[in-house]
């Protein structure tokens, strides 16, 4: 009794999972080998697929749901297979981003922003990442792909040319002993296929762009030579370079300081309006959200839970963790004693329980919270949330 | 960056000086001095023991260890020598000889052998690296590990011994009577001399690329797998960029710095030979010369030997350290 007791105080979230209850900080050597060998087949079995030379076309060529969306997002699973087990970084992740509008995404450190949007790159860390079920549909145009089927040698053409990225860290995000000018000429050289001159031209031009004063000298300069938000700078230059359809901004402004936040938040509204493209802005800060997004998708522990426009997020918020995240957001203006702070922890993306994932946290459980997880309920045409609170209020027909 | 340099050199001046005492301190300690080896050990040869005493006073064996290191670092007015200090090192009593001149004579053969070996296995080491490193866990990784790793864990002599039974004893392929010529040479021309003394050479390269291919390829593997990992690789694969330029160009860049540098390091060294592989293979490098004074009590050579190495020692650290404001444009020597 006394074990299972300090048992309970040291697993604390984990201690309602159905499969493992006992040890389940502990794998015996013969559940870790076992471990070892599923995650080694599956693995192998991801990584050739994902190397087939010379697949047709029509192998991965879909059909968008609806042709003003830019990317459609349809109950992507990507799964890392690690020693301790299997675990759904994203488990069931179903949203859309609309040409030319900027999606925010936002949720907790650890809910799979990230592995989200690297998916949508091809760019989650192989082999022990893999993108395991559903697709994601990106729009080229005149045709569709699903990225999930695509080989990697494709995927290529697509990667900084119609999707670009930047990263959260400006210090590390740039290689240190190649030149800024080589590392933004590469883009236009490997995509547009231009001459050296050309590219230089447009090089400088890009960073002129993106508001850096000297664009000469900082083409000839090394990364360590400039400040992180010049850095930070170069990164969308080298975004911008070949006129993507979809910037993916992971956290941008989270390493800089404030008054560098601000400026470089500026810089993507503006070009967002020049390059009249799609941003898919991925942060844990709802100020930053407020200002920049047109919709909002919140995500918990690898799922969504809910989606809507930003002023339906902001304004009517369903979900017992949107309106946790809102109290616990600092706001300038009103003295608040204490910043509020969901107890409790995201529950272990590798054995999830079967029910609502945010249930141990949630103030407001009701009877029904210990069935199955809970479905999307659409609130209205645009906004949905996935809570047993809200059954009954649909409006607007599910499509989920 | 001459300042800096300035600075390490008179640095490097003060290791030696502390390697010196040291050294000279423990050649001291042991037991059995270059005299009593020479003379009593051969039968034939009665001395008396006043006889001995006196030839001790001539190779300043009876001197206390503080006026010996005295004299071999400001010189002995009754020698004529002028002193370490002064890069006198002495007479050796077993080449009979200055020390320096015999240092001279012999290190450009280790150092032929060894800068053979180095230019083959070290491409090759960066090469297997970063194979491995790109392939990590795959059949090519294991199969690398493990070859290295057996490399590595053998002794030089048992590893020498196991390839001249086979390629020479065995298979035939190459003299068996070691050395740097074959026996039966009669009047060779220059060109029969020269590959004469090349297929001597094969056999101790190989030994030495089997055993220092390891380390290099695991430094190597480790480097290139800390820059993969990194963020600027995520960020050159964003840009839609072939993995052969993401490996070959963006990570491979960043992993020669370190490769670079070390190499920098290993060069010097080249010159001080290797010990129980020349004296294996009966080559007369530097390694067996001094090897065979080691065991006869030449305090000179000995001291002149270690000496030199640790001068090719503290060369080869401070060429590190300038290699990598060479190499690496974040590195910047300020003041
Ligand atoms: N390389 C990896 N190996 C194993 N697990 C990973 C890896 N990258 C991310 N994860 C897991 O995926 C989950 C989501 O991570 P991430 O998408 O980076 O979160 P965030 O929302 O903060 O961006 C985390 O729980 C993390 O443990
Ligand atoms: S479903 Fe139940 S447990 Fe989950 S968030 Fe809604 S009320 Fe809370
Ligand atoms: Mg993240």
């Amino acid at each position: 009794m006394l074990f299972k007791k300090q048992q309970k105080t040291s697993t604390q979230g984990e201690e309602n999972k159905p499969s493992r209850p006992k040890n389940s900080h502990y794998l015996t050597a013969k559940e870790s080998r076992e471990i070892a060998k599923s995650n080694a087949r599956e693995m192998r079995k991801y990584e050739k697929r994902k190397r087939v030379k010379n697949v047709d076309e029509s192998v991965y060529t879909c059909k968008m749901q609806d042709e003003n969306n830019i990317v459609e997002f349809d109950d992507l699973h990507t799964y890392f297979f690690t020693d301790a087990g299997v675990s759904k970084a994203v488990d069931g992740v179903t949203f859309s981003i609309p040409k030319g509008a900027t999606v925010g995404v936002v949720g907790e450190s650890g809910c799979g922003k990230s592995v989200t949007s690297l998916s949508l790159m091809q760019l989650v860390q192989a082999p022990q990442g893999q993108i395991v079920g559903g697709s994601i549909r990106f729009n080229m145009g005149d045709k569709a792909y699903d990225i999930t089927k695509m080989p990697t040698s494709e995927m290529r053409k697509i990667r900084g040319k119609n999707i670009a990225m930047i990263f959260q860290e400006p210090m590390t995000s740039l290689n240190p002993v190649f030149k800024i000018g080589y590392q933004l000429d590469e883009m236009s050289l490997l995509h547009n296929g231009c001459t050296k001159e050309e590219a230089k031209a447009h090089s400088i031009e890009m960073l002129k762009l993106v508001g850096i004063a000297a664009p000469e000298r900082v083409y000839d300069c090394y990364p360590h030579e400039l400040s992180g938000g010049m850095r930070q700078r170069v990164m969308i230059a080298i975004a911008l370079s070949c006129d993507p359809r979809l910037i993916i901004a992971d956290e941008p402004t989270t390493a800089l300081d404030v008054t560098i936040q601000a400026q470089i938040l500026d810089l993507l509204r503006e070009i967002k309006d020049k390059i009249d493209g799609s941003i898919m802005l991925i942060t844990h800060d709802l100020g930053v959200i407020a200002e920049m997004a047109d919709y909002v998708v919140v995500m918990y522990a690898g799922r969504v839970i809910e989606a809507g426009t930003t002023a339906e997020i902001f304004h009517n918020p369903l979900h017992p963790y949107t309106i946790g995240l809102q109290k616990s957001k600092p706001v300038v203006k009103r003295k608040v004693e204490r910043l509020y702070n969901i107890p409790g922890q995201v529950p272990n993306p590798i054995d999830m329980p079967d029910f609502c994932y945010f249930k141990d946290r949630c103030d407001r459980c009701i009877e029904k919270c210990n069935g199955e997880y809970p479905h999307f309920i659409q609130v209205s045409p645009t906004h949905r949330v996935s809570c047993y609170l809200y059954e009954g209020q649909e409006k607007g027909g599910s499509n989920e | 960056m001459v300042k800096y340099i300035i600075k390490r050199l008179l640095l490097c001046v003060l290791i030696l000086f502390g390697v010196s005492v040291i050294l000279y301190l423990l050649l001291r300690c042991v037991p059995g001095d270059y005299v009593t080896n020479k003379f009593t050990a051969n039968p034939n040869v009665e001395m008396s023991e006043e006889k001995l005493e006196a030839m001790r006073e001539i190779y300043g064996l009876n001197d206390d260890v503080f006026t010996g290191y005295f004299k071999w670092l400001f010189g002995n007015p009754a020698t004529g020598t002028k002193g370490a200090i002064l890069l006198d090192f002495g007479t050796s009593f077993v080449y009979d000889a200055p020390v320096s001149e015999v240092i001279a004579d012999h290190m450009w053969i280790s150092f032929a052998l060894t800068l053979l070996s180095l230019v083959i296995y070290y491409p090759l080491a960066v090469y297997l690296g970063t194979r491995a490193a790109v392939k990590q866990y795959g059949a090519f990784d294991y199969a690398t590990t493990v070859l290295t790793m057996v490399g590595i864990s053998f002794p030089s002599f048992f590893f020498s011994a196991i390839i001249v039974k086979i390629f020479a004893f065995d298979l035939g392929w190459f003299d068996t009577s070691l050395g740097l010529n074959s026996t039966g040479l009669i009047n060779p021309s220059g060109w029969e001399l020269f590959t004469d003394t090349a297929w001597h050479l094969v056999l101790p390269v190989l030994v030495v690329v089997v055993l220092s291919i390891g380390s290099v390829m695991r430094y190597t593997r480790t480097n290139m797998l800390e820059v993969l990992s990194a963020d600027y690789i995520r960020t050159a694969r964003a840009k839609g960029l072939s993995e052969r330029s993401v490996v070959y160009k963006h990570a491979f860049k960043n992993t020669m710095i370190p490769m670079v540098t070390v190499l920098a390091g290993i060069l010097p060294g080249l010159f001080g030979g290797s010990m129980i592989l020349e004296d294996f293979f009966a080559i007369d490098g530097i390694g067996r010369i001094a090897y065979n004074a080691m065991n006869q009590g030449d305090i000179p050579f000995v001291m002149g030997y270690n000496m030199f190495l640790a001068l090719l020692t503290v060369i080869g650290m401070l060429l590190t350290d300038i290699m990598y404001v060479v190499v690496d444009p974040r590195v910047k020597i300020t003041n």
